[in-house]
C-alpha cells in the first residue's frame, strides 16, 4: 500500500502521473480524507490562480535608449580599463626589464673598463719594449720582453686567469706528451 | 539573423546593440516583474540584465539558443534581489507599499478592475511567501510557459528537480490558501 500522503506520492497524482488503478485509490483516499481533500482542492485552486499571467505594466518610452547607452558606456569604461591594465602592466614588465639590464650593463661597463685599460697597458708597455729595443739594442731584448710580458699578464685581471690557464695547460701537455724511445738497433 | 546581431554586438556595434536590446527588453521585462512584483524594481533589474549580457557576450556559447542565456541572466538578476529584500512585509502592510502594487490593465469596468486587483495582489502575496527560486520555477512554467526542458537550461536544475520544487511551492501556496480561508 503506498504512502498516500507523501510528497511524491502527492507530486506524481499532480502531474498525472499514477497509473489508473493507483488513480482510482487516490480518488477513493480523496472521499475518505477530509484534510487531504481539501489540501488537493487548494492546490487545484493555486493551479487555476497561476494559470494566468498577472498583466504586465508597458516599460518607459525611453528604456531602449537608456539601456543601450549604458551598454555603450559600460563597454566603453571596460575597454578603457583593459588598456590602462594593458599600460600598468607594460610599465611594470619595462620596469623590472630596465632594472635587470641596468644592473647587467652597470657590470658590462666596469669589465669594459678593465678590459680597454688591460689593453692600454699592454700598448703601452709593448710601446714601451720597442722603444727601449730600438735604445738598448739586441742584448737587453730579452729582459725587456720579461719584463713587459709580466707587467701585461699580472696588471690585468683576465690576463692573469689567462696565464694560469696557459700554465696548467702546457704543463697538462708536458706530462702527457710520450717519451720518444730510441731506435732498436738490429 | 539573431546570430549576425550577436555577432555584431560583440564588436560593440551600436545598433545591433540596439536590435537586441528591443527584442529582449519586454520578455526579460515581463519575466522580472513578474518575480518581483514591482514595477520600478523590474526596470532596473530588466536593464540591469541586458546590460550583464550584453557587455559579457563573450561568454555566451554561440552554439547553444541565446534566448534561455538571457532568461537565465535575468532570473538569476531578480532570484538576488529577492534575496536581498528585508523580511517579508507583513498582510496588513498590504496597500501601503508599493511593493504590492500589481498592474491591472487598463479596464473600463472599476467591479472588474477591482476584482483583477484582488486577484493579482493574491497571487502576490502567495508568491512573496516563497524562496526566490522556488519562485522563479513558478513563473517560469507558470507565467513564461516554459517547458521543464527550458526551466532546466535556464536555472540548471535537473527536470525531477524542477518537479519537485515547483510541486513544494504549489503545496506550500496550497496551505497557504486553506490558512487564509481558515482565518479569514
Amino acid at each position: 500500500m503506498p504512502n498516500m500522503h507523501s510528497d511524491a506520492w502527492w507530486q506524481q497524482a499532480f502531474e498525472g502521473e499514477l497509473s489508473p488503478q493507483e488513480a482510482q485509490a487516490w480518488q477513493a483516499h480523496l472521499e475518505e480524507c477530509a484534510t487531504c481533500r481539501c489540501e488537493w482542492e487548494a492546490l487545484a485552486q493555486v493551479d487555476a490562480l497561476l494559470a494566468t499571467p498577472p498583466p504586465t505594466p508597458p516599460l518607459p518610452a525611453d528604456f531602449t535608449a537608456r539601456t543601450v547607452a549604458q551598454v555603450m558606456h559600460t563597454r566603453r569604461v571596460r575597454r578603457l580599463l583593459m588598456w590602462l591594465g594593458g599600460f600598468v602592466l607594460v610599465a611594470i614588465v619595462l620596469s623590472a626589464e630596465i632594472y635587470v639590464l641596468a644592473t647587467t650593463f652597470s657590470t658590462l661597463e666596469r669589465a669594459l673598463v678593465a678590459f680597454v685599460t688591460g689593453h692600454a697597458i699592454w700598448l703601452n708597455a709593448l710601446r714601451q719594449t720597442l722603444a727601449r729595443l730600438l735604445e738598448a739594442g739586441p742584448a737587453l731584448l730579452t729582459l725587456t720582453l720579461a719584463a713587459t710580458g709580466i707587467v701585461t699578464l699580472f696588471l690585468t685581471p683576465n690576463s692573469v686567469f689567462a696565464t694560469l690557464a696557459f700554465i696548467w695547460l702546457t704543463r697538462e701537455n708536458w706530462q702527457r706528451e710520450p717519451h720518444v724511445q730510441p731506435p732498436m738497433l738490429a | 539573423m539573431e546570430n549576425m546581431w550577436i555577432q555584431a554586438a560583440r564588436q560593440g556595434d551600436e545598433e545591433a546593440i540596439t536590435q537586441l536590446v528591443t527584442t529582449y527588453q519586454q520578455p526579460i521585462y515581463a519575466l522580472c516583474y513578474r518575480m518581483l512584483g514591482e514595477r520600478t524594481e523590474a526596470e532596473d533589474a530588466a536593464q540591469e540584465a541586458l546590460i550583464k549580457a550584453l557587455t559579457n557576450l563573450d561568454k555566451f556559447d554561440a552554439e547553444r539558443p541565446f534566448r534561455p542565456w538571457m532568461y537565465r541572466i535575468a532570473a538569476n538578476e531578480c532570484t538576488d534581489r529577492l534575496r536581498r529584500r528585508r523580511p517579508i512585509a507583513s498582510l496588513d502592510d498590504m496597500g501601503e507599499d508599493d511593493a504590492w502594487e500589481w498592474y491591472a490593465g487598463c479596464s473600463p469596468n472599476p467591479e472588474r478592475e477591482l476584482v483583477a486587483q484582488e486577484r493579482t495582489a493574491e497571487v502576490q502575496l502567495l508568491l512573496e511567501q516563497l524562496a526566490p527560486e522556488d519562485r522563479m520555477v513558478v513563473t517560469l512554467f507558470y507565467w513564461e510557459s516554459l517547458s521543464y526542458q527550458e526551466i532546466s537550461q535556464i536555472t540548471g536544475m535537473t527536470i525531477s528537480a524542477i518537479k519537485s520544487r515547483l510541486f513544494r511551492a504549489r503545496r506550500a501556496l496550497a496551505r497557504q490558501l486553506v490558512e487564509e480561508e481558515i482565518y479569514a
